[in-house]
């Protein structure tokens, strides 16, 4: 499912959710003066709480004084929780945090601002873009643990056994059905050039965004139009007409199972495919073709690519320990045996540093993911404002359109109507 | 134990209160509450305090972050411009309407049929009521789930015998609220046991008269069984309508949460869910919680009314 291609990317892992069993607390007694218990929250699958587990013990082994308890869930339990503590004065003391919930917790004082900790956390190599998504009105709230851009993923040996050449990076919208058509031809008859990413939030924004600002206003509203949804299902409608698209069927198919081994790239049901790229990992895995990643195409008067914080750390407003948190968060993204361990688990990190350190380490694909974010990332338009709490619902209410529209059941204009309707009221609720 | 007079009552508490002892008949009152003590707390801390604390909350806008707003009749009154609401109204409107008559219609036939004295009633008993112990658990939901895909054993069975196109039972928007229909009706045991002792109570007398009144076996079926079932039937009936209106797991697993394909099975309670616990609305999830509650209380209201014109009970006649 493409929404869940969202809900993975936050989670950055193909790993079915993990129920929320918080570690044994084994504290003996409360925390004297010169000694910390922390409260560590995250959200992810079994890899993430292995390789996060693993670097726990890594900090806590030569400091004796300091107990670090974690609790760790998937998304939707993660948030049910972390809202209820909240509501509770009770927030752990560092949380991972998202891109759509961090305006409104700096915004109700949940969270410490870091300002005053920044040598602390060494920040100077640190992305520009990723560390403005954590900024709120000034608050540095959020520090990124690595990030992901929205990418076309293509089975490279496939187009290269077509004959073609790989889609370039300055392909223009207009100009990609007539490169998808060419592919088409010479693709197995059962492989459609492109996979539908009309119901994928990033794809959408980036194409949103080379027409205007952004899709949120700078009070977190809908800053597009029905009109822009219309275009935009269209060109999708378009291209599955002239069956480059993979048909909504095979789609529903997928959306049905909705984890990566399900996808249309992976079963060789498409060539190319709409995603975070991140994803090149978890296909390169599965797949015994070579995918690589290329940006989205370009029109309109603006960049539209963008970084995208994955997760960051937030520092609760009532914690005890500060300065621990910050040296912690500060071991996470920079020790060379904690960030060796993280890999690119989380997005690609965002101090350079830990870029170059942890790069011939990784995996050949994993490794990709750290070329593509260089070779992409300056040609990115910064996307600093966080997202509106609503976005969720915003583009749920997408990808089911996409879906409806796909299978016949609406039509163009009928989707995008329904669906602005249903943004709207996500919007206003 | 003789009746005692208010007057006579009031003298015991007097007495009671003065230290003597108490009368059998307050200390039987004060064993039964005792009693019932687990039961009457549980039912006021978990159940009678959250519905109040739930209906409060609807008239709320809370998100759990931030304190709950009062906002007056403003989450009912979104819910009557909200197209995805009457969606799942629709969807569960069908889903009750169809495999709740579908159930008891299949759990009566296989009663009627396992009434007949079959060789190893008991082991058929016990086979056919195997579907109601698993059928919601979400165990049997992921196995529907498989079967059920569009590479699924059901279709790979059609497509041996000849059916080259079999329909998409889960990803096809229109058909998928279908196969969660027949999943439902698959768990008609509980209703056949029930059935099944209806049946067994029904005097043979009753039968012998009506054949030498020249009856057959579809008029005995019809003027005999059916009217001595009937309460029987209206017990099945509520229980069945109340649990279709409230399903939630076979929708919640075999769509991944969404109520996909396209809202194809998005039952109220899944919508409420996404609304409360997705979008952290839970000022409009409690909402529809009473909303569905009252609906719920009208139809059993409403069939209760319209039993007396169709439940009949045999001491009635006598």
């Amino acid at each position: 499912m493409i929404n869940r291609r969202r809900f993975i990317s936050q989670t950055a892992t193909a790993a079915l959710g993990v129920a929320a069993l918080p570690l044994l607390d084994a504290c003996a007694g409360g925390g004297g003066n010169n000694g910390s218990d922390i409260a560590l929250a995250w959200w992810g699958g079994n890899d993430r709480v292995k390789r996060t587990t693993k670097v726990v013990k890594l900090y806590t082994a030569p400091h004796p004084n300091v107990k670090i308890s974690s609790q760790f869930a998937a998304w939707t339990s993660y948030w049910e929780k972390l809202n209820t503590e909240a509501a509770g004065g009770s927030l752990p003391d560092i949380v991972q945090m998202s891109v759509s919930y961090i305006s409104d917790y700096t915004q109700r004082g949940q969270l410490l601002d870091l300002s005053p900790h920044k040598a602390a956390l060494k920040l100077g190599d640190f992305d520009k873009q990723q560390l403005a998504q954590g900024m709120i009105k000034g608050k540095l709230t959020g520090i990124s643990l690595g990030a992901n851009i929205p990418a076309m993923c293509y089975n490279s040996s496939a187009i290269s056994a077509a004959g073609l050449p790989a889609p370039a990076n300055d392909v223009t919208w207009d100009a990609y059905p007539t490169y998808l058509s060419q592919l088409a031809k010479k693709l197995p008859h059962d492989m459609y050039a492109l996979d539908d990413g009309s119901g994928f939030d990033g794809g959408f924004t980036v194409w949103a965004r080379q027409r205007m600002d952004d899709i949120f206003d700078d009070d977190g509203k809908i800053a597009f139009t029905e009109n822009d949804l219309k275009d935009w299902f269209g060109y999708w409608d378009d291209l599955r007409k002239a069956k480059l698209l993979v048909p909504g069927k095979i789609e529903a198919a997928y959306a049905q199972i909705g984890t990566p081994d399900a996808e249309p790239l992976v079963k060789h049901q498409a060539a190319i495919t709409p995603t975070w790229s991140n994803f090149v990992s978890q296909y390169q895995i599965l797949m015994k073709d070579k995918v690589a990643l290329e940006r989205f195409p370009q029109g309109g008067d603006k960049a539209g690519d963008y970084v995208q914080a994955s997760q960051m750390f937030s520092v609760s407003s009532k914690t005890k320990s500060p300065k621990t948190d910050v040296d912690f968060i500060s071991y996470f993204i920079h020790n060379a045996k904690a960030v060796q361990v993280l890999g690119v688990e989380r997005g690609v990190p965002a101090p350079a540093a830990t870029r170059d350190a942890i790069k011939p380490t990784l995996k050949p694909y994993d490794a990709s993911q750290i070329d593509f974010y260089n070779k992409v990332g300056p040609l990115t338009r910064a996307r600093p404002k966080p997202l509106p709490s609503y976005s969720g619902a915003l583009f749920d209410a997408l990808t089911r359109a996409s879906q409806a529209i796909a299978l016949g059941n609406e039509s163009v204009s009928g989707g995008s109507s329904k669906a602005f309707d249903e943004m709207q009221k996500a919007a206003s609720s | 134990m003789t009746r005692l007079s208010l007057a006579d009552t009031r003298i015991l508490k007097v007495q009671a209160g003065a230290g003597t002892r108490l009368t059998p008949k307050a200390k039987e009152a004060i064993a039964g509450y005792v009693f019932i003590l687990p039961w009457l707390l549980g039912f006021l801390g978990l159940t009678l305090g959250p519905m109040l604390a739930s209906l409060w909350l609807s008239f709320t806008k809370y998100n759990l972050l931030s304190p709950p707003q009062w906002i007056g009749i403003k989450n009912y009154l979104n819910l009557f411009s909200d197209s995805r609401f009457f969606h799942a109204v629709r969807i569960t409107l069908i889903y009750v309407g169809v495999s709740v008559p579908l159930k008891l219609g299949f759990a009566l036939l296989l009663a009627v049929l396992l009434n007949r004295g079959l060789r190893g009633l008991t082991i058929y008993r016990a086979l056919f009521y195997v579907p109601s112990l698993l059928g919601s658990s979400v165990a049997i939901a992921i196995l529907w789930r498989q079967m059920f895909g569009d590479s699924g054993l059901v279709n790979a069975a059609l497509k041996a015998i000849g059916w080259h196109s079999p329909p998409s039972w889960l990803t096809d928007p229109s058909v998928s609220i279908y196969t969660l229909i027949a999943l439902a009706v698959w768990e008609f045991g509980s209703p056949m046991i029930i059935f099944l002792a209806g049946l067994r109570q029904i005097p043979h007398d009753l039968y012998e008269a009506a054949q030498i009144d020249g009856a057959g076996r579809i008029t005995q079926f019809i003027r005999v069984t059916i009217p001595l079932l009937t309460p029987l039937i209206l017990f099945n009936l509520v229980l069945q309508m109340i649990g279709a209106f409230q399903a939630f797991t076979p929708a919640y697993i075999i769509s991944g949460g969404t109520g996909g394909p396209v809202d194809g099975t998005l039952f109220y309670t899944l919508y409420l869910y996404q609304q409360a616990f997705g979008y952290l609305q839970m000022g409009y999830g409690a909402a529809m919680a009473w909303l569905l509650f009252l609906v719920v209380a009208l139809f059993t209201g409403g069939i209760f009314l319209t039993s007396r014109f169709w439940v009949f009970y045999l001491e009635q006649s006598s």
